[in-house]
């Protein structure tokens, strides 16, 4: 798998690099643990030289200032200015002889011991006890020098028996000076001291002119220093060793049989501070180089090893993190993978089209895409389409091929906010789809994600509410609670007569139009559905139209709350209802003329009833009346008939009355609802029709199964039963029925009471039925019927006692059926 | 006008039926007549009219009321017609619209109330037609 070279390549390159990286890193320590190691080694070297130097002197000086004391201590012990002043040489040589051996046993360098008188003559050499009296005034300076400033002395001076190193102090004689005593040692001495310390030999060279004093096996010298010291044979290769020209240098360094030795030098001087001689030493310090070699390459070794270490931890860690890194790169491999068969299952399990762009073609769609183009693989539908946007129905507001010059889909990238649509059409059916594209990266390639989301139908409902909005002859309003802003759409203002910007949006404008009677309850009921008592808004006003009449509003709407309860918004719309509250106060006053038109109907029947009423007991009357004439021409007038016809006449008169007392109860002012029993209504609408029907055979049959009283207007209900008993006779004498018969029935039920009056005239025809109810309608001829009798009693029943009138046809006839509530409704009948 | 004396000698054979449902009608109704014809059958509806007719055919005046129960006053005018087509028929009746078939020409529709002068030109009509 190529994944798994690049990786190995990847490693190689690492490695490679940290190798060479590793290795400069290398050099550079070494460098500079090499010029680190040099420079501690000098400076250890200039240390140790400064060190050897010091300690010489130290030497020196000690040993001196040893044998100083010793002199002042011989000087106060043995008393040796009395022997002096007495001059008593053998005395004083008594004394100090065992003195002196025993200082010459103990150091073979120590020389002298001599007393010399302040004439500068010899007084005693303890080492030399027979050579006195000589003046050596002349010979040594460091006497002549004494005997002037009587002073300590200290330095190398060469003697009449020795070259010595010596300490000469003044001798007293309480405060009278006597002389000088002077002890002097061999300068190797020193040497043999320095050379315990340094374990090679050291020499002493002396200046030419001095005396040679010291035997020694070689004659070797050092510029005007002539060796004074005897050398071992080792010593001498040494000194033969010493370059060319050496003359007394510090830091010379010289190789000898593999070994390395530094060269030392002291001054050696007399009293006066002028070097008469030198001390040369010898220093191996091939060990010192060696271990200072050893720890160098120690140091290069440990360097090396670290870096090494380091290396390999380091190369380890990249190797092991690289070997990660392939698992992850792997991981994310597979991951890809995955994703893209995630991706290609979501894709597929949309209901939007999905594709992805690639290089500006298309690279994958998903099944709903194929499904709506209706071809079957995406190759296919290459074959027949090179670009997507071939199929992009040209309109303007929506996708084109180009647009402001870039690619569609890179346009919609950019724009990501707006909303991008466009349209394809199939079967000669437009879709509209909206459109977003992102850009996604797969597998290191670009692509431009693209999903048509089908809008179609949101798209038909938008502009259909569109329409319906502008459309519309209502008036919507839009009402921002928490800014109180509030919006009118142009029929809102159009509603009063106003152009859109003739009006301002603002709760003013609505509240400047008001009618103020209206006003109060309008608030009112805005506020009741702002507190949610209510769930819809509902409110008739009258707003002022630009002309100064005013508009009637149904204004109806909602208000909207948040998560919280609290009123956030609130929505409605205006219905100019003018012309429906103008045709309302029409109708009003048309059903105020129809009661005065049914009114007089009523009345008129009544009257023609009343007459048919007196017809009976006038002509009654009237023959009596007759009769009484006829016996006054025919003399037959007798007082017994007088009598008895007069009786007959009061007798009608109270018919007459009789009658007008029944009828009186129709034409009483109706004022209040009363309790009162259906059976009791139908009873006095009996005793204005009943003789009508009496005359024209009809039966009556009464089923009645009622005892609830109703509250009702009973003189209403009187009047629709007349009018529907009378429109049942008139029927069956019409269709001359044989047996008229007028069934009425009375039933209650739980609230309610039903009282059916079915004749047996065959039924209204299916042809009329439905228009009985309506007003001036009749077949009957315009002498006996208005037209308003049936409309009229649906009315009083309906409107006024809050029940229903309906008709059905029996096998029979026609059947009436009224239900009335025991409790009629709250309306009252004077406002009509 | 002749007298009404000699009108009643003239009317008292004469053999008339009266109908009429109404009981004060038929006794006022009836009375009068009876003070001019000695021969007043008085029934109280169309059937007993037409019986009483079929009893005695030489009953030669009708007079009755129209609308009646059991039988009307015109159903029992075509019976009897069917028997005497000749008989002289007198409708009174308080109805306005009552339709009636005037079979005859001398067949008379009077009105109620009747005034006694309508009477008196009915019994004069009577003495006409039949004598």
């Amino acid at each position: 798998m190529h994944n798994n070279f690049t990786t190995t390549q990847l490693r190689f390159d690492i490695f490679k690099r940290l190798f060479i990286v590793f290795s400069i890193l290398l050099v550079i320590l070494i460098y500079i643990v090499y010029l680190a190691q040099n420079k501690s080694f000098e400076q250890y070297n200039t240390i140790s030289q400064k060190h050897i130097h010091k300690t010489i002197k130290h030497t020196l000086n000690h040993n001196i200032n040893q044998y100083r004391n010793l002199l002042i201590r011989l000087l106060i012990m043995e008393d040796v200015s009395k022997y002096v002043a007495n001059f008593d040489r053998e005395g004083l040589y008594k004394v100090l002889k065992p003195k002196f051996d025993f200082l010459k046993k103990e150091n073979q360098y120590f020389a002298t011991l001599h007393i010399i008188t302040k004439d500068g003559k010899s007084f005693l050499r303890v080492h030399a006890k027979d050579h006195f009296g000589d003046n050596i005034m002349q010979l040594r300076p460091m006497v002549q020098e004494i005997m002037k400033n009587k002073t300590t002395l200290i330095g190398y001076e060469t003697g009449l028996h020795a070259t010595a190193f010596r300490i000469i102090m003044p001798l007293y004689n309480g405060k009278e000076f006597l002389g000088s005593i002077g002890i002097g040692i061999n300068p190797n001495y020193f040497i043999s001291q320095i050379s315990e310390l340094l374990s090679e030999q050291g020499m002493l060279f002396l200046e030419d002119q001095h005396l040679k004093l010291f035997s020694t096996n070689i004659d070797f010298k050092i510029g005007n220093y002539r060796l004074q010291t005897k050398i071992s044979e080792k010593t001498k290769e040494l000194l033969n060793a010493l370059p060319k020209g050496y003359a007394f240098e510090d830091s010379i360094q010289i190789t000898l049989n593999d070994r390395i030795y530094f060269i030392h030098y002291e001054n050696l001087k007399d009293y006066d501070n002028h070097t008469l001689g030198k001390y040369l030493f010898f220093e191996d310090i091939t060990d010192r180089i060696n271990s200072h070699n050893s720890i160098r390459w120690q140091l290069i070794a440990v360097v090396i090893l670290f870096i090494i270490i380091v290396f390999i931890l380091v190369s380890g860690s990249i190797m092991k993190f690289s070997r990660q890194l392939n698992r992850f790169y792997q991981d994310i491999i597979n991951t890809t993978e995955e994703n893209e068969s995630y991706l290609k299952a979501v894709e597929n399990g949309s209901k939007n089209l999905i594709c992805t762009i690639f290089k500006g073609e298309i690279f994958t769609v998903n099944n709903a895409f194929l499904e709506f183009m209706e071809y079957k693989s995406l190759d296919t539908f290459k074959q027949q389409h090179k670009l997507l946007s071939e199929l992009f129905v040209k309109r303007a507001g929506y996708l084109d091929r180009i647009i402001d010059g870039k690619d569609w889909f890179k346009y919609v990238v950019e724009k990501p906010n707006k909303m991008h649509k466009v349209i394809f059409q199939k079967d000669s059916q437009e879709y509209i789809f909206s459109v977003t594209v992102s850009k996604v990266k797969i597998n290191n390639d670009r692509r431009y994600l693209v999903t048509f989301s089908d809008i179609t139908e949101i798209e038909t409902i938008k502009n259909r509410y569109e329409f319906a909005i502008n459309a519309a002859q209502d008036g919507i309003w839009d009402w921002n609670l928490q800014t109180n802003e509030l919006y009118f759409t142009p029929q809102w203002k159009k509603q009063l007569g106003y152009e859109d910007n003739e009006l301002k949006n603002a709760l003013s404008t609505w509240e400047e139009h008001i009618h103020p009677d209206d006003k109060e309850q309008a608030v009112k009921d805005i506020q009741a559905s702002h507190n949610n008592e209510t769930e819809f808004y509902e409110n008739i006003h009258r707003l002022k139209h630009k002309d100064g009449h005013w508009v009637w509003i149904l204004d109806r709407g909602q208000t909207i709350f948040d998560e919280n309860g609290l009123a956030v918004r609130m929505i409605g719309s205006h219905t100019d209802i003018t012309k429906i509250k103008e045709l309302e106060e029409e109708i009003k006053e048309k059903d105020k003329v129809m009661m005065t038109q049914s009114r007089s109907a009523a009345m008129g029947e009544m009257i023609s009833m009343i007459a048919h009423q007196w017809r009976q007991p006038l002509a009654i009357i009237s023959m009596d009346a007759n009769n009484i004439l006829a016996d006054i021409e025919l003399d037959m007038v007798e007082q017994e008939s007088l009598k008895e016809i007069s009786l007959e006449i009061i007798n009608q008169t109270n018919e007459l009355s009789k009658t007008i007392d029944d009828f009186k109860e129709f034409f009483k002012p109706v004022k209040e609802s009363e309790m009162v029993l259906v059976e009791e209504v139908i009873k006095r609408a009996f005793s204005v029709v009943g003789k009508s029907l009496e005359n024209n055979n009809v039966a009556v049959r009464k089923i009645f199964s009622s005892k609830q009283e109703i509250d009702t207007y009973s003189r209403e209900l009187m009047q629709v039963f007349i009018n529907i008993l009378n429109n049942a006779k008139e029927v069956l004498i019409e269709k001359n029925v044989q047996a008229k018969e007028i069934l009425i029935e009375l039933e209650d039920t739980e609230d309610t009471i039903i009282i059916k009056i079915c004749d047996n005239a065959g039924g209204i025809p299916d042809s009329i039925i439905d228009k009985i109810f309506e007003p001036y309608f009749s077949t009957k001829d315009a002498k006996t019927g208005t037209g308003l009798g049936l409309y009229m009693s649906k009315t009083i029943i309906e409107k006024h006692l809050s029940g229903t009138l309906r008709v059905i046809n029996t096998h029979e006839g026609a059947c009436f059926i009224i239900e009335l509530p025991f409790k009629k409704a709250n309306k009252n009948i004077e406002d009509k | 006008m002749e007298d009404i004396k000699t009108l009643k000698d003239t009317l008292k054979d004469i053999k008339i039926l009266f109908v009429d449902d109404e009981e004060d009608i038929r006794n006022g109704t009836g009375s009068f007549l009876k003070k001019f014809f000695d021969n007043v059958i008085i029934c109280s509806n169309g059937e007993e009219g037409l019986q009483a007719f079929k009893e005695s055919q030489d009953i030669q005046v009708v007079i009755s009321d129209v609308l009646m129960p059991k039988m009307t006053g015109t159903i029992m005018v075509e019976e009897i017609k069917k028997i005497n087509p000749d008989i002289f028929i007198i409708f009174i009746s308080a109805s306005r619209g009552v339709e009636f078939k005037k079979e005859s020409n001398n067949d008379i529709f009077v009105k109620k109330p009747l005034s006694y002068n309508d009477m008196k030109d009915l019994l004069i009509k009577i003495n006409e037609v039949v004598i």
